[in-house]
């Protein structure tokens, strides 16, 4: 995942997968909460991690 | 003496050890404080008279003996309504948790038990402790938020209606509501109190958290129900500290790292310069004060910390959410729908964004022993359709390092402003040991006018 995806870019997967999950109408109303999290993952995608950093969970 | 319900956590506790205040009649007292304060400020879901009783009773009676009553010997105690208690409705504040009860105790509930604390009953918080605003009021002002998730909480303890209770903090649902309320909040390390029987919002962020009124209490009530347990894959497996002689040995001044950049630019102007004259009067009382930049990888920690507590709190809701949505609040249900789309790569690249940032923050420790920011942005909001702001609190939940919020004032409307102090992972003697010399230092007891 690399941080040239754009947030409408990403809010386009993220709408697309909701509207698997609950119909087309249904994610068109989540689209602003999905929105806000396209620009999480947005955020997240520009920050530099070393490529040998794992995640530790607890 | 004051009024047996205006006791903190350890002078109540002292007093009943020595036999000079029943702990029977404490109970009954806080009952009554809360039974005259309940219409207005709507702390509580379920209280447990009985139980409560039962426990107080058996404590005087091991005193009589000459018994051992434990380190809380008749405390009463309030529970946020996400602790299992064995055979007590726990909510959540969820209609989805509206007839549950528990066949278990937390592991936290058992402590508090056999610390010979009595357990109150259950306060009120957000829907799963999330976001959507709870029913209870500020005590301070009922048009002002009194933050969440652990509001009722936060509030039972303000009002004087018990020394102490427990919350949980996921983002920043302890330290937010204390500094709204005007008391002492403390989140310790991820680990160091067991989930077991908490309802979870989101397994790698969620911690127990502590409401009380001195940071003497917070580190009472820290000794009490800290420590490993099996039940829970996250708890740390080393023995506790010395906590309660820690915050005895807070003679010598701590340094003090100040945070500006995110929190001086996101703080209103008069929490701004309130926290400025509080640092200002820490270093006249002898604190070395310094400046602490933040880490490159701080810009990303709140997009990150919502990100897992999304996908988490998905997870753990999806079979209820796919049978129920109708029945959850807006704010949670947008979230759980988020967390349902959210890719496992960027889980993922948040997961390891969390370890980067913990690496970062443990290296800001070099030169100091704490960190100090404004506990919150500005003062609880007049809006009851928010719990408040969480940014000065969620990376320091997310980086899992223990942190306190300490009274330190009165806004110009008369609201309470707090400081937030937060230490390296794993080091709350440390956290407790500079909070208690601030907190001499800083010489604030809020007390809101109910």
């Amino acid at each position: 995942m690399g941080s040239e995806r754009s947030v409408e870019e990403v809010l386009e997967g993220l709408v697309a997968q909701a509207s698997c999950l609950w119909g087309e109408e249904d994610a068109e109303r989540q689209r602003p909460g999905l929105r806000v999290s396209a620009e999480h993952i947005v955020t997240i995608s520009a920050a530099q991690i070393a490529v040998d950093l794992e995640p530790r969970f607890f | 003496m004051a009024a047996l319900h205006a006791l903190g956590l350890a002078e109540a506790v002292s007093l009943v050890r020595t036999q000079e205040v029943s702990p029977v009649a404490m109970v009954e007292d806080c009952l009554k404080r809360i039974d005259a304060l309940e219409p207005m400020l709507q702390a509580w879901v379920t209280l447990d008279r009985a139980g409560a009783m039962e426990a107080a009773q058996r404590c005087e009676q091991r005193l009589q003996r000459g018994e051992e009553a434990g380190l809380l010997a008749g405390a009463p105690v309030g529970l946020k309504d996400i602790f299992y208690t064995a055979g007590l409705l726990t909510t959540a504040g969820s209609k989805v948790y509206a007839d549950f009860v528990p066949a278990y105790d937390a592991t936290s509930v058992v402590r508090l038990k056999e610390a010979g604390a009595s357990i109150i009953g259950k306060a009120v918080t957000t829907e799963f402790a999330t976001s959507d605003p709870s029913p209870t009021r500020n005590p301070w002002n009922t048009a002002h938020t009194p933050g969440g998730s652990s509001s009722g909480s936060a509030v039972a303890v303000a009002a004087r209606m018990i020394p102490a209770a427990l919350g949980s903090q996921t983002g920043g649902s302890t330290l937010r509501p204390a500094a709204y309320n005007g008391i002492v909040g403390l989140k310790a390390s991820y680990g160091r109190i067991s989930r077991y029987g908490v309802i979870p919002v989101s397994w790698c962020l969620d911690h127990v958290g502590i409401l009380v009124r001195s940071v003497e209490d917070a580190a009472l009530l820290l000794q009490a129900i800290a420590g490993p347990d099996p039940q829970d894959p996250g708890a740390l497996t080393e023995s506790v500290g010395a906590y309660t002689t820690a915050v005895q040995q807070a003679d010598t001044p701590p340094r003090i790292g100040m945070l500006r950049g995110y929190f001086a630019e996101h703080a209103d102007a008069e929490t701004r310069q309130h926290t400025d004259a509080a640092a200002q009067k820490l270093a006249q009382a002898g604190a070395a004060v310094q400046d602490v930049a933040l880490p490159p990888s701080f810009a990303s920690v709140q997009a990150a910390q919502r990100i897992i507590m999304k996908v988490e709190m998905a997870a753990f809701h999806a079979d209820m959410f796919m049978t129920q949505r109708d029945l959850y609040r807006p704010n949670i249900r947008e979230s759980i729908e988020s967390g349902l789309v959210i890719p496992g790569v960027d889980y993922l690249r948040a997961q390891r964004l969390r370890r980067l940032f913990q690496n970062e923050v443990s290296e800001m420790f070099q030169m100091v022993d704490v960190l100090l920011t404004p506990a919150t942005p500005a003062p609880a909001p007049r809006d009851l359709n928010t719990t408040g702001d969480a940014s000065f609190q969620s990376p320091w939940t997310y980086a899992g390092v223990p942190a306190i919020a300490l009274p330190s004032g009165l806004s110009e409307a008369g609201l309470p402003l707090g400081i937030q102090l937060i230490a390296p992972y794993r080091q709350e003697e440390q956290l407790l040991r500079a909070a208690r010399w601030c907190e001499a230092a800083l010489d604030v007891t809020l007390a809101p006018p109910v």
